[in-house]
């Protein structure tokens, strides 16, 4: 991270802005000019400063694990060893976004305690980023809220360009608005404190919350924030080794272990709705926008456009009960339609534990599909949107065979090689120590995995090519997030590895295969009239047609942060080419309803592109 | 999931009978020579372990069945079940070779199927040549018609999995994987677009679900207070409710073994006994009841249960008013 004034840069988004009044849809129906995007772009780069050189990396690695060499010192504290208690199984997230609007994405993770009842409370904590993905901690203001911290959202909830963080856990939530300097301060009054229960009180479970999400529902082109909650706990009384008293109690075991207690028989919390206001506060419409929500222990939320209607949908991962397919009517009221669209439960009819999930277009169909991750023997799921509903490909892709002695949390569904076709990537790990015994069919530490899903419809694994590879390290991870943070167009990973130092996979693959990273804005000033682009381009979908001829096809993009569990990635778009080094066009979807169509142009750049004025920024690869 | 259980009735489900056998205790050593007794007994015991999942129990006590060379074909196929679910597959695919009995089969396509391999579970269950090929390899066994329904299932193949499936709840209602085959058959009826039997049979699936739900947890409180008979008359009441009424006696008397003195033990068993048809037992059972615990309330409805089909009006008439002074509000 860089402050943002520091080299007079003045427009935001990595030296991109979309200053300038957009022409409405009625104006310019369908396509959009191009204002010389090619050279505008290069004219509106910034100029670089000079940076720390570049660090000696093990060529060889796929993801080569760099957190330390790189100055992520995080280390993550989820209370005891033993998981006496779920919360502390169930460990962080972590969120990237750009502090100072200089473009670089900086990093910031949750953090638990060191018990229950610890007499201090941990804050998250921040890492900038130099530019080319070396980290600083960075000094925390006074204002940040001291709580076990757990799920973190990241968009600009105040309209004012840059991004802003939401910070979840027991018990609470806290936004915190990015100021000028790129600094984060509490918005107080966010959100209503009558949404859960603060005070810690003996005999009272407090709100826990887990994933949060921030999105536009309404089309207003302000984001609203979905808030997943878990289940009651009292933090000064948790359940141990078994639930109800006498005869009848039933005892928390495991494959014949005594293990911690729940989410199975324990008391789901409800999920929430807030509204966004655009100042960086919010409104609980929860009643409204989720009506009839039944509460089921929800660890991640993804937003994304199920139904392709234009607007943003939500997937509701949900352990041991139903998952949820909130389906929006374009005003931010939500209908479930799981059961009917064939992802509320497994195949069979079981509930699974629904850990996380992502989305993308797998089979290139231009239909968004996604993947759930699961309880070791369950299956991570993979669903292909279709006409109607999702159709089950997990077992056609052998992701049984694949995922059944992983217990998976965080999820992406991202193109990491460049090769054009999607990866699918998974941390796991157990929340039961008590897996290392004999017969458990798992492990406690568990390494992140990485599979191919194309050309071929299987699910090939990719094994780690060094033992530096953050796929090697039989360490349990729950948060990850993707953005490139050595913006040589490559999506890295950053995982919060549970009772551990963090992880950063810096991605060497596909070093052959060309790639594009695109950032879709909306309007810096707001249309008169509803539907708008959120500034951040939230919901915009991006197509990029590669190839002619029979090597035509298109790869489709979703902006959204919130993926994965408990955490939030970048938002720029990252395709890859394969050998083409250029692509032929690229179509854009705004959530106005605006759809442009814009040239080609060599692969190889960043590619900030802003709603009504084309391309306005690009800048090489490093 | 258990407190939700807990905060309902259970509901009586209106279907077929086939009670499972009773679980037994692993014994701690095994011989070589097994007599037919001690085999159904350590069956029992392992299929209750799988069902429960905890392979453990099975792997510990029957290491002696990878060592020897003729062991029952059905704890063969057990104990290869859980060594896949402790994730040990090489060890359960060869432990599978021994024969081509229907249990060796039937966990062989199960373990096929955990691997994604569908097309090979699907030529293990099915006849491969002549007029009756694609049909159930072991049509007498009624899982054969659940893995082949799954298979066929997961292979898009609804027609014939929905067949199957149905012929799979017809032969065995209580079985533990009911609930998935009743949710693959209201999917099917979904998809071939007759919605009201997609209705009814979404009703029997959860009927079926929730009472299987209750089976499991009663289960785990049984194994965790084995000498409490309060989680055994649980058991006894969830076979009651499901009209399964020798199942249901099988368990009340395990608990009144455990406590002579279990009252309402007593009292079910008296119900039980009207129930199916034993006047004479059930009325000195209500006896014993009050004798045990004057202040029981269903027990005067077995007794005007009892006059009423005895001819007795009078007496039945002052057993159902005691009933309703006592808060009793079912009719007799």
């Amino acid at each position: 991270m860089r402050a943002r004034n520091r080299f007079g840069v003045a427009c935001l988004f990595a030296g991109a802005s979309c200053g300038e009044s957009a022409p409405t849809p009625a104006s310019n129906p369908s396509r959009a000019e191009v204002p010389g995007a090619e050279s505008a772009a290069h004219s509106a780069q910034p100029a670089r400063p000079a940076l720390a050189p570049a660090l000696a990396v093990d060529l060889a690695g796929d993801f080569a694990e760099e957190a330390a060499a790189r100055g992520l010192d995080y280390l993550n504290v989820s209370g005891s060893a033993e998981k006496r208690v779920i919360l502390e199984a169930n460990g962080a997230g972590v969120a990237v976004l750009d502090l100072g609007s200089d473009g670089d994405l900086d990093i910031v993770f949750a953090q638990g305690a060191a018990a229950l009842d610890a007499a201090e409370l941990p804050r998250p904590e921040v890492f900038e980023n130099d530019g080319r993905g070396n980290f600083t901690r960075r000094a925390l203001g006074p204002s940040f809220y001291a709580m076990w911290t757990t799920g973190l959202a990241t968009g600009d909830v105040d309209g004012d360009g840059d991004d802003d963080l939401v910070v979840g856990g027991l018990p609470g939530i806290a936004v915190y608005l990015q100021g000028p300097g790129g600094e984060l301060t509490l918005r107080s009054g966010a959100i209503p404190s009558d949404a859960f229960r603060l005070t810690r009180e003996k005999g009272h479970a407090q709100s826990w919350f887990t994933s949060l999400a921030l999105f536009d529902a309404d089309g207003d082109g302000i984001l609203d924030l979905y808030a997943a909650r878990y289940l009651d706990l009292d933090p000064t009384n948790p359940p141990l080794k078994k639930l109800g008293e006498g005869p009848l109690a039933v005892p928390c075991t495991w494959k014949g272990h005594t293990v911690f207690c729940g989410p199975a028989g324990l008391v789901p919390q409800p999920d929430a709705f807030f509204r966004g206001r655009g100042d960086g506060s919010f409104e609980d419409v929860s009643s409204t926008a989720l009506p009839g929500h039944v509460a089921g222990f929800t660890l991640a939320v993804l937003p994304f456009d199920a139904d392709g209607d234009g607007d943003t949908d939500v997937f509701v991962a949900n352990d041991t009960s139903p998952n949820l397919l909130l389906v929006n009517d374009g005003r931010g009221i939500f209908t479930d339609v799981a059961r009917a669209a064939g992802v509320a439960l497994s195949s069979e009819g079981r509930m699974q534990a629904g850990m996380g999930a992502a989305a993308g277009d797998v089979n290139r169909d231009g239909l968004l599909d996604f993947a759930v991750t699961n309880f070791s023997d369950e299956a991570t799921e993979l669903y292909f949107g279709g006409a109607q509903g999702f159709r089950r490909m997990t077992n056609a892709f052998g992701l049984m065979r694949e995922s059944r002695s992983l217990l998976s949390w965080s999820v992406h569904i991202q193109d990491f090689d460049g090769d054009g076709w999607l990866e699918l990537f998974t941390t796991n790990g157990h929340v039961y120590p008590q897996a290392d015994e004999p017969h458990t069919g798992t492990r406690y530490g568990q390494p992140a995995t990485l599979w191919k899903l194309g050309p071929e419809p299987k699910a090939v694994r990719v094994e780690p090519r060094s033992a530096s590879s953050i796929l090697t390290a039989a360490i349990g991870a729950r948060g990850s997030a993707v953005g490139d943070f050595d913006r040589d167009g490559a999506p890295d990973l950053v995982l919060a590895r549970i009772d551990a130092r963090a992880a950063l996979g810096m991605n060497r693959t596909g070093a052959g295969n060309a790639r594009i990273a695109l950032r879709l804005l909306g309007p810096e000033l707001p249309t008169e009239t509803a539907p708008r682009t959120p500034r951040g381009g939230h919901g915009a979908k991006a197509i990029v047609v590669v190839g002619t001829g029979a090597d035509e096809h298109a790869l489709l993009g979703e902006v959204q942060t919130a993926a994965g569990f408990q955490s939030a990635s970048t938002p720029w778009l990252h395709f890859g080419l394969g050998a083409s080094k250029r692509y032929e066009k690229l179509i854009v979807r705004w959530p106005s309803g605006r759809v442009e169509e814009l040239p080609g142009g060599e692969a190889g750049a960043r590619i900030t592109v802003c709603e009504g004025l084309g391309v306005v920024a690009r800048e090489a690869f490093r | 999931m258990t407190a939700v259980l807990f905060a309902h009735v259970v509901a009586a489900i209106a279907l077929t009978a086939q009670a499972p056998a009773p679980p037994a205790t692993t014994p701690a050593r095994v011989t070589t020579m097994r007599d037919t007794t001690e085999i159904a007994a350590l069956r029992a015991a392992w299929r209750e372990a799988l069902e429960l999942d905890v392979p453990s129990e099975i792997l510990t006590a029957g290491a002696w069945v990878e060592r020897e060379v003729s062991v029952d074909p059905e704890l063969t196929a057990l104990y290869a079940r859980a060594l896949h679910a402790s994730g040990e597959d090489e060890r359960a695919r060869k432990l599978l070779t021994r024969g081509e009995s229907a249990p060796l089969v039937l966990a062989a396509a199960r373990i096929a199927l955990d691997a994604d391999e569908i097309a090979r579970a699907a030529k293990l269950l099915t006849i491969a040549e002549g007029p009756t090929a694609g049909t159930p390899r072991f049509p007498d066994e009624s899982e054969c018609w659940l893995l082949l329904g799954r298979a066929e299932a997961r292979a898009g193949q609804t027609s014939r999995a929905e067949s199957n499936l149905a012929e799979f709840v017809k032969r065995a209602p209580w079985h533990v994987e009911a609930p998935q085959a009743w949710f693959l058959l209201v999917d099917a009826a979904r998809a071939r677009g007759d919605a009201a039997e997609a209705q009814r049979r979404e009703s029997t699936r959860a009927k079926s679900a929730e009472w299987h739900a209750f089976y499991r947890a009663r289960r785990v409180q049984v194994r965790a207070s084995p000498a409490e008979p309060l989680p055994r008359y649980g058991l006894a009441q969830l076979w009651f409710a499901a009209g399964e009424f020798t199942s249901a006696r099988r368990e009340v008397e395990r608990a009144l073994e455990l406590d002579a003195r279990f009252c309402r033990g007593l009292e079910l068993d008296a119900e039980i006994a009207r129930r199916l048809g034993e006047l004479e037992r059930a009325r000195l059972g209500c006896a014993a009841a009050l004798a045990c615990d004057a202040e029981l309330v269903e027990v005067h409805l077995t007794l005007a249960r009892l006059a009423r089909d005895a001819g007795e009006s009078q007496t039945a008439a002052q057993h159902l008013e005691r009933y309703r002074r006592l808060g009793g509000t079912r009719e007799p």
